[in-house]
């Protein structure tokens, strides 16, 4: 089951990146801990997929600015049928401004995610330490509690003499 | 902990499955099929099960007061047949009807509409070499791609399996050992409860608590089952209502525990985002910018990402030989991918904002 399958949202962009990321991961394992370089097959292929998919992303943008040219260029023909030669630049619709801000969006909730984890960690420990504070003021109410009878007593005993 | 019901047993029957030559046979698996009135499938799933390369031990066959002659039919295959007094009300609850009787080591749960490609569980077995594994589950296809919901469905696994699953099992994280086909280390799995009936998503909730628990879980992509699917918009609403409602109700109960565990809590942070926006997207932004700025461009962006769903649904369908298949079903992706969102909104809405949990368990065909 993939609830919200997305396609080149946050979602897609944090696969692709994962993706993207094996074979350094994999690189760093065996420098760092001298695994062997394990699942060549596997990295390779979802490092294709990866670099796939956006080159598929960067075609799309083109396409879609030759499209968006190509209709423009009509309708100037239209309005002018003796317009000479016009110079066709197809921009690329995907700007490197909103793959900057989607990627911006994606940190901002991984470290979302981490401080979020951090504050949960010091809530978990502050009410850890708080429960023992109070486990220890109850120990010692009850070891003073038990002391009572002994000292006093004995005090009490010698004063009657 | 599983609620404990006071059901009597009835076992019906009683048998271990013949092998043939060619089969080895895997000491210590127990397959477990829950079934409700599944009568038009059962046979093909306990068919598929006996014709493994590596042939389980027993098969249990869970009927939950079927009406349809279910039990019979699994009676004929001559499998262990039990039958609850009282329906067990979900799929978990069947399961963990069966799961007291296991005796061996691992333990299989399948649905009685899922069939197995012949070496499905030769190549699961694998996976527990591992001894810190406790589940592992294959890929899944749709047995069906015929109808708009199958096809949509069928575009949806292929391209899930072949990239996104893959990639969590690399770093360790499968999201979820699938309910439908799905191999478990008995101990382990008791040590959980068996599946909890607490969510609508039982397999998701039963692969978190194992992670929580320092357990691994696998995803082996050449394991190959194959569920039957949705086929109308009747039943695929009653499925994406229940796993909408299955993701959001484990993401509220796991959330503490999940921040813990690297890389699965940034997968869910994103899907939960990635979700909820792009089902607001899809449903409300784009229809909305079309009609204000009068520019039908704007629904484009259903379908944009064409280029970038190709991609695996090219690398997984071309071994298969099913990438013309895959492209044929792309346009039934985007009608299902749209109503998919609708659940999803309605699924956080409700959870959330509402705070009115959906706790029906309705069957999916």
């Amino acid at each position: 089951m993939n609830v919200g399958l997305p396609g080149t949202g946050i979602g897609g962009l944090f696969y692709l990146l994962s993706a993207l990321l094996m074979p350094i991961r994999e690189i760093w394992l065996v420098l760092s801990k001298g695994t062997r370089f394990s699942h060549k097959r596997l990295i390779l292929t979802q490092c294709a997929i990866a670099i796939g998919i956006l080159a598929g992303i960067w075609l799309t943008g083109w396409l879609l600015g030759a499209a968006l040219v190509s209709s423009q260029k009509e309708a100037m023909l239209s309005q002018m049928p003796t317009a000479g030669f016009i110079h066709e630049d197809y921009p690329n619709l995907i700007k490197t401004t909103f793959v900057f801000l989607t990627l911006g969006l994606l940190m901002i909730i991984l470290a979302s995610v981490q401080i979020l984890k951090l504050l949960i960690r010091h809530r978990r420990r502050r009410y850890t330490d708080q429960q023992f504070i109070k486990r220890s003021s109850q120990t010692r109410s009850a070891i003073s509690a038990e002391y009572k009878g002994g000292p006093e007593t004995k005090a009490s005993a010698t004063s009657s003499r | 902990m599983q609620e404990e019901k006071n059901l009597s047993e009835l076992v019906l029957s009683q048998s271990q499955p013949k092998k043939t030559a060619d089969q080895c046979s895997y000491p210590g698996l127990t397959v477990i099929i829950p079934a409700y009135n599944e009568a038009n499938s059962v046979g093909d799933t306990l068919h598929s099960l006996q014709q493994q390369t590596c042939v389980p031990d027993e098969i249990i066959v869970v009927d939950d007061c079927s009406c349809d002659g279910t039990g019979e039919i699994a009676r004929s295959f001559g499998v262990t047949l039990v039958r609850p007094s009282a329906n067990t009300g979900s799929k978990a609850g069947a399961q963990n009807f069966a799961l007291a009787r296991v005796k061996t080591e691992f333990v299989m749960a399948i649905d009685a509409d899922t069939t197995l490609a012949p070496d499905a569980i030769e190549k699961l077995r694998v996976a527990f070499d591992d001894p810190e594994v406790a589940a592992a589950c294959g890929f899944v296809l749709p047995r069906y791609v015929r109808t708009l919901w199958e096809r949509g469905r069928y575009v949806e696994y292929l391209f899930a399996f072949t990239f996104y699953k893959q990639v969590q099992d690399y770093y360790g994280k499968p999201l979820i050992s699938s309910g439908c086909f799905s191999m478990y280390r008995k101990y382990m799995l008791q040590a959980q409860g068996g599946w909890s009936t607490r969510t609508l998503a039982e397999d998701m909730d039963l692969t978190w608590s194992f992670y929580q628990a320092g357990h691994k879980i696998r995803f082996i992509p050449q394991a190959v089952s194959y569920p039957i699917e949705p086929h109308n918009y009747r039943f695929m609403s009653r499925q994406l209502r229940r796993w909408s409602h299955g993701f959001v109700q484990n993401v509220t109960l796991h959330w503490k525990g999940l921040l813990e565990i690297p890389y699965l809590r940034s997968a869910v942070a994103v899907i939960l985002w990635d979700a909820v926006i792009a089902s607001f997207v899809f449903l409300f932004m784009l229809p909305l910018l079309a009609v204000v700025f009068q520019n039908p461009l704007f629904l484009l962006g259903y379908i944009i990402d064409v280029p970038a769903l190709l991609i695996p649904l090219f690398v997984g369908g071309l071994p298969r030989k099913e990438f013309g298949k895959a492209l044929s079903c792309l346009p039934a992706f985007f009608v299902l991918r749209t109503v998919n969102a609708y659940f999803f909104i309605e699924a956080v809405w409700s959870e959330w904002v509402l705070r009115r949990s959906f706790n029906v368990y309705e069957k999916g065909h």
